[in-house]
């Protein structure tokens, strides 16, 4: 493929205004600031153009558009992703899905309903929930992340432990291929003829076409919730607990784990949760299922806790005691985010099992740096968030971020865990996807990308290398410390 | 070295045995001990412009379109053993020749539990995730590919990849797992795999019931079906005017002791339920896998809300059923007058919204309709991931959806 165009072609901006119209078609420099980045803030790059289409006709004349053009395009939803998923890179277009915000079928007899990519995740949940249904995925972006995101995403969330991730809640999708053909995978019932197709799809970060319709599974709103949060000395202890936990044969809805640096944040913030500020980590732990169920579990939870030398242990009494358990966690992102202007949010998971030694090894390395960090995560599942609190105009902490951030990741795959949980590769994990899998392993996936886009014109740069030649020839990543930062 | 199916090889054992598949026969399997054992005997068949019959246990190697021809067999039972369990994690690695039944019993003896429901004593782990099999467990334990962690497998150029990996939350690079998953052997040769462990329920009990084969008592099932503890439901009656009227009803129900007991009194307000083990419901899943020759056998899956209109045709066409009600499953056996008639059954349905395979059939149907149904719009794009992962067609050619 030639060399792609530095500015959007005058013919092609005239086409694609006759698709979307002119108002739904962004080019002026103030308009494009907003979309330079998504959640990951540290390499903005700003895109030719913004198309909000309304319709999967107008996807398809705009993919058709651009490809014409040799333009690439990027597919992008709330823009709430962390890995720089829908960041448009290699001089992108930007196909923004907010305006595809329809429910366009609730099927309460069967689960299920049939949504356009933009409906956020939130929304879904509340639009069902009189029908007794919600729609399990949880990221904590929730109340702003689209389906069409969490498709491209895979995206989790707290409760993943027991409802799995965005994969398991997918039945069909209609999707605009690259070639700007339109297919419809999979079907209501969720079982493809064929390869699975959808499988594959959902967390590809939007690289094998853009999807125009999700067909997904909804669960019954469970009869009976029960939270409960267990204080504990030392995050170690609480590692324990959850491994006691997973071995009694209960299956907790959620298990989150705020560590000692997290809580002094949430305390001193408007999260404020009534936490002791001296505990060492807080266990949140959430049943859910049949009420005449959940005491047996609940029992379990108590003594697992107890035989780790838990401090305290509470049940929530009512609603707003839950919320105030769930407030330690969802809150401490917002107030991680106080105490400096940047926020690295990583995502790495680990076997379980080496939870306890991964997070004294995470808190050495950030103290080693000199950087701020705390641990809030996914303990069910292994899956760690260790946050950065920088300045990322001060160039030496900037520099001291990425090296602890690798290393962070090297600790992770070391003992056999993975770069990413819920949160992407995109183009910020992209390089260091060779911690994980060889130029063998990667091989079948350049194949499964060039069977979709064998031009290579759907976003672009994301997941894996670009090229196989780029990751022969960088076997050992670029590393973070060299990516120009502005 | 020695000279085996024409191909020449170092590690592994060979067996002289003629096994005839739809469309092929072939006379002859390699069997690899060793990934690189199996990597020199794909590499050898691609030079050699040869194809393969990819096989685990062989118990389902009927269930496929006619294949183009084939050089010869190349089975994953050498590659054996479970070479990882953490009790502590509750994940296993196991090699693709491992029986199912070996793995379920490691499992089993560390409290836990493997979520894989394969009819029949030989399912290999690597041919139970190549045909993503389910039994009637499926209600609690979900699909074959939530199951797989992570794959070993060998493509079609001989070069050993694997994909996903040993923890249970992963989103690092393309889920391929998810693709080899009900692939049939199209894509690589499945080496090995990451599996992911369930508790052990506190308590399990099985029970069954006669009851009326109406339509009513179906959706009735189709209620309680979705109640916490129920792991299987299986409503079976036969063909209509062949067997009366009465269908039979088999429920295990599994957790905590109170949600059990709770379950079962519901159910119990409604049916009349009689205590049986819970290997009952293992033999109900087992007899999937048996067949007489000149059967049929179709498994559909339509909307759980459909599923009744499709049990009245396959019954009146003369088909034992077997019901999953949870998941609208109908599992339809017997014999037909015609491979029409079979298609026939099939694009209900499809016009239900649901899809139909065809795991056996008479042989002189074979060809005369697509095992899997029509892959759509979607073929061409599962055309070129084929052409792109196995350009030589080496591997089971013609066996898959449309030919592939």
């Amino acid at each position: 493929m030639s060399a792609r165009s530095e500015a959007l072609p005058a013919e092609l901006l005239r086409t694609l205004r006759g698709i979307v119209g002119p108002a739904h078609c962004l080019v002026r420099e103030g308009e494009l600031f907003a979309y330079e980045c998504d959640g990951l803030t540290l390499e903005p790059q700003r895109p030719l153009a913004v198309l909000l289409p309304s319709t999967t006709e107008e996807v398809a004349g705009i993919v058709r558009a651009c490809r014409a053009h040799d333009v690439a395009f990027v597919p992008r939803g709330a823009g709430t992703g962390l890995s720089g998923g829908a960041q448009a890179v290699d001089r992108s277009v930007l196909i923004e899905c907010s305006r595809v915000d329809r429910v366009l079928e609730v099927d309460a007899g069967n689960r299920l309903a049939v949504v356009q990519p933009g409906v956020v995740n939130a929304d879904l949940s509340t639009a069902v929930a009189s029908l007794g249904l919600f729609y399990a995925p949880d990221p904590s972006s929730q109340q702003a992340c689209t389906i069409g995101g969490n498709v491209a995403e895979n995206s989790g969330g707290p409760h993943t432990l027991k409802y799995g991730t965005t994969t398991n809640h997918v039945l069909a999708l209609e999707m605009v291929l690259p070639d700007g053909e339109t297919v419809r995978l999979g079907n209501r019932v969720g079982e493809s003829i064929g390869y699975d197709l959808v499988g594959a799809v959902v967390g590809s970060e939007g690289t094998l076409g853009i999807v125009t319709e999700v067909t997904v599974r909804l669960s019954p709103i469970p009869a009976g919730v029960e939270t409960m949060l267990a204080i504990f000395d030392d995050v170690v202890a609480a590692c324990r607990a959850v491994g006691r936990v997973i071995r009694s044969g209960v299956v907790p809805a959620a298990m989150e784990i705020v560590d000692r640096r997290t809580i002094e944040a949430v305390e001193a913030s408007v999260y404020a949760a009534g936490l002791p500020k001296d505990a060492g980590a807080v266990l949140i732990v959430e049943l859910d299922g049949a009420p005449v169920g959940l005491p047996s579990q609940i029992d379990v939870i108590r003594t697992a806790c107890e035989a780790e030398g838990c401090r305290a242990i509470e049940r929530a009494r009512d609603e707003a005691e839950r919320k105030r358990f769930w407030r330690a966690r969802k809150g401490a992102f917002g107030a991680m985010g106080r105490l400096a202007p940047d926020l690295y949010v990583h995502d790495a998971v680990v076997p379980r099992v080496h939870l306890p030694a991964i997070l004294e090894r995470v808190c050495e390395i950030a103290d080693r740096h000199r950087l701020k960090l705390a641990n809030v995560f996914h303990a069910g599942d292994g899956n760690l968030h260790p946050n950065i609190c920088f300045d990322k105009r001060d160039p030496d902490e900037l520099s001291r971020v990425m090296r602890a951030g690798r290393e962070i990741l090297e600790a992770c795959t070391a003992v056999g865990g993975v770069i990413t949980g819920e949160h992407g590769v995109g183009v910020e994990k992209r390089d260091f996807i060779h911690l994980v899998f060889s130029d063998e392993d990667l091989e079948p996936m350049f194949r499964l990308r060039a069977a979709f886009d064998p031009e290579g014109v759907c976003n672009p740069g994301k997941l894996i290398p670009t090229t196989r030649s780029c990751a022969e020839s960088n076997p050992k990543a670029r590393g973070y410390d060299a990516v120009p930062f502005e | 070295m020695r000279d085996a199916g024409g191909l020449r090889r170092d590690a592994g054992s060979d067996r002289l045995e003629r096994v005839a598949v739809p469309g092929a026969v072939v006379d002859h399997f390699l069997e690899p001990d060793s990934i690189e054992a199996a990597r020199e005997i794909i590499e050898e068949a691609g030079r050699a412009g040869r194809s393969l019959l990819i096989a685990g246990g062989g118990t389902r190697l009927h269930w496929a379109n006619p294949a183009r021809p084939l050089a010869f067999g190349l089975s994953t039972r050498g590659l054996h053993g479970i070479d990882e369990l953490e009790p502590e994690e509750g994940v296993l690695h196991a090699a693709a020749g491992t029986p199912v039944a070996e793995v379920r019993a490691a499992a089993r003896a560390e409290g836990w539990e493997l979520p894989l429901d394969a009819p029949g004593a030989g399912s290999t782990i690597g041919g139970v995730i190549a045909t993503a099999v389910q039994g009637p467990r499926a209600n609690a334990f979900g699909r074959v590919s939530d199951a797989v962690l992570g794959l070993d497998v060998v493509g079609a150029d001989g070069v050993p990849s694997r994909c996903g990996g040993r923890v249970v939350k992963n989103v690092t690079g393309y889920d391929l797992a998810k693709l080899y998953c009900g692939s049939f052997g199209s894509l690589a040769l499945i080496t090995g795999a990451w599996l992911r462990l369930r508790p052990r329920p506190a308590v399990q009990r099985a029970f069954t019931a006669e009851i009326p084969a109406r339509t009513a008592e179906l959706e009735a099932c189709r209620a309680l079906a979705s109640r916490g503890s129920v792991r299987a439901m299986v409503w079976s009656a036969g063909g209509r005017g062949a067997d009366g009227d009465e269908a039979r009803l088999h429920v295990e129900l599994g957790g905590h002791e109170a949600e059990v007991d709770h379950d079962r009194a519901l159910l119990a307000e409604r049916f009349a339920l009689e205590e049986v083990a819970c290997e009952r419901i293992d033999a109900l899943r087992d007899a999937r896998a048996e067949g007489q020759e000149g059967t049929v056998a179709l498994r559909a899956r339509v909307p759980g809300d459909r599923c009744a209109e499709l049990v009245d045709e396959a019954r009146a066409a003369g088909l034992r059923v077997e019901v999953e009600p949870a998941l609208g499953v109908l599992h339809g056996r017997g014999r037909l007058e015609s491979a029409a008639a079979l298609r026939s059954l099939r694009e209900r349905a499809e016009a239900l919204g649901g899809v139909a395979t065809v795991e056996r059939m008479p042989a002189s149907w074979s060809g005369e309709l697509d095992v899997f149904g029509d892959a759509g719009a979607a073929r061409a794009l599962m055309a070129g991931i084929k052409r792109r992962f196995d350009p030589q067609d080496l591997f089971n050619p013609g066996r898959y959806v449309s030919g592939l």
